[in-house]
């Protein structure tokens, strides 16, 4: 169900596929939360994964305005981790000094919400993936 | 991401038409991610080249959250509440 590079868990892993638009980037954040509850994360938590997975959303797209959004949360009690991918024929701005601040503020949130994050490979479609372990957890 | 092009619309209209101190309250948001805060950022760039302040009045705890982690506490004015925000 899952493609490669999808780590095996015990729960089912969840796909989504998102056209990029501005307000799509809300069914991810909704997803994670749903998937993030189902394994014991607390409320706060939740918060930060909402705005990590927006985050990673945003640092793939990169500025990019057609195509898809691939994504797919895997949950095991006490973890998450969540592989986005890009599906289409843009481009990403990695030019201007705009979208580089933008970047970099992205990586800035994620390295203070995240245990682990980085650009990935999926299916031959550029992404990247983030991993996030419940406090007091030993995963 | 959604509202940010709205907001960056809103601000600089309020930059152009007025000549005083730009207040944004943001105590009705409930979520801001790195597009809202670029958008923040490049509206007090604006308001410094005019020597003007751009001051952001922040309630929600998640909210402040995110300028905390990302260093921005130190690049606005932040107040609690709107009222003082007006006054200063």
């Amino acid at each position: 169900m899952v493609g490669s590079g999808v780590r095996p868990t015990v729960h089912p892993a969840v796909e989504i596929a998102l056209s990029v638009k501005e307000d799509l980037l809300v069914l991810a954040r909704l997803t994670v939360s749903t998937v993030a509850s189902r394994v014991g994360f607390d409320v706060e938590e939740i918060d930060d994964l909402r705005l990590a997975v927006d985050e990673l959303c945003l640092l793939v797209l990169r500025g990019r305005r057609t195509g898809r959004l691939l994504l797919t949360f895997a949950s095991d009690p006490g973890r998450i981790d969540v592989w986005c991918s890009y599906d289409g024929a843009d481009e990403p701005d990695l030019q201007t000094n705009a979208a580089a601040g933008l970047a970099e503020l992205s990586g800035r949130i994620l390295d203070a919400l995240v245990d682990e994050h980085g650009p990935s490979t999926r299916d031959g479609l550029p992404g990247a993936h983030l991993c996030k372990r419940r406090v007091g957890s030993d995963g | 991401m959604a509202t940010a092009p709205a907001l960056s619309e809103h601000l600089d209209e309020v930059i152009d038409r007025n000549r005083g101190h730009v207040v944004v309250d943001l105590t009705p948001v409930t979520f801001i991610d790195s597009t809202g805060l670029g958008v923040l950022i490049s509206a007090k760039h604006r308001c410094d080249e005019a020597g003007r302040e751009l001051r952001v009045v922040i309630s929600q705890p998640n909210i402040r959250k995110v300028f905390e982690i990302t260093g921005l506490t130190d690049h606005f004015t932040l107040y609690d509440a709107l009222d003082p925000a007006l006054r200063a």
